[in-house]
């Protein structure tokens, strides 16, 4: 049977734990569409999900993929750079980072993400306000443009603050054990 | 070329798996058996240090026609192998000199 669910979800690692309490309930994601999540029936628990960001180049990144297929991770979907992860879970535990060195490296490269798409969105803001104020039109819809703005970037500038302290906290464990 | 320093477990334990020619996957359980299942490789940290380890120039893909992409060790690879054991018998022979020898099983 398969059930559609609109979700919110913007922390990563929020989203990832959302998605393995699902599997474990019997729900396993199969697609994502702008925050509408597709499940279908499985074996409760038969399934680990896990998030990933992609980086480096397109051939790189296709190497990856294979790579990670070839150790029996499926691809579920694919939203950008963003791919969803899954394994059964009879092949066992599933992580992709098992050292802090890696697994901090993952993480600074999500602050990166939040922190350019923040710079973008700053950018629109100041653009917007720019031309709503110095235009001789004024059109108001350069002001809501820009006012809409503002809470993605909080949004945005939380998430960056948060990975960031997720990926110094991984670091200084680092310097005690891996 | 700078000074080898500590190998991390993961780059040791998959320099150790690639005495002969194997596959990620194959990597991946080869280490889980050696470390008695202690050290489980994640997917994307063994595809990071097999890359690292590549341009490192201590492994190199293996010529094979198997579909999956294996890897070997190079002649530095070896050597910087053999020198990580001497360094970690150094470290071993130390705790149990201070120590002693008994084990946690028998302690």
């Amino acid at each position: 049977m398969r059930r559609r669910e609109f979700h919110l979800l913007t922390d990563p690692q929020k989203e990832e734990a959302f998605l393995n309490a699902k599997a474990r309930e019997g729900m396993a994601m199969t697609r994502f569409f702008l925050g509408i999540y597709t499940f279908e029936d499985c074996e409760p628990g038969a399934w680990v999900y896990r998030i990933e960001l992609l980086g480096g180049d397109a051939a790189g990144q296709a190497d990856y993929l294979a790579f990670l297929r070839e150790s029996g991770i499926e691809c579920v979907q694919r939203w950008c750079d963003w791919v969803y992860l899954r394994r059964p879970a009879s092949e066992g535990a599933f992580e992709l980072y098992s050292d802090n060195a890696s697994r901090a490296r993952y993480l600074r490269r999500l602050a990166r993400l939040y922190a350019t798409l923040l710079a973008l969105n700053v950018s629109v803001f100041v653009l917007n306000l720019a031309i709503f104020t110095l235009s001789p039109t004024h059109s108001v819809e350069n002001l809501i443009a820009g006012l809409i703005t503002l809470p993605v970037s909080g949004l945005l500038l939380r998430m960056w603050t948060v990975m960031r302290a997720r990926a110094a906290r991984t670091e200084a464990a680092q310097k005690l054990s891996e | 070329m700078d000074e080898q320093g500590a190998l991390t477990e993961a780059v040791y334990y998959i320099l150790l798996s690639l005495d002969s020619p194997l596959h990620g996957y194959g990597i991946m359980q080869r280490v889980k058996e050696m470390s008695g299942g202690r050290v489980a490789l994640g997917a994307g940290t063994l595809y990071g240090a097999l890359n690292t380890l590549c341009a490192r120039g201590w492994i190199e893909p293996a010529a094979s026609d198997a579909r999956r992409k294996e890897y070997q060790l190079t002649q530095a690879g070896r050597a910087a192998l053999r020198a990580e054991v001497r360094r970690l018998g150094e470290l071993y022979q130390n705790g149990i000199h201070i120590l002693g020898g008994k084990d946690d099983a028998q302690a």
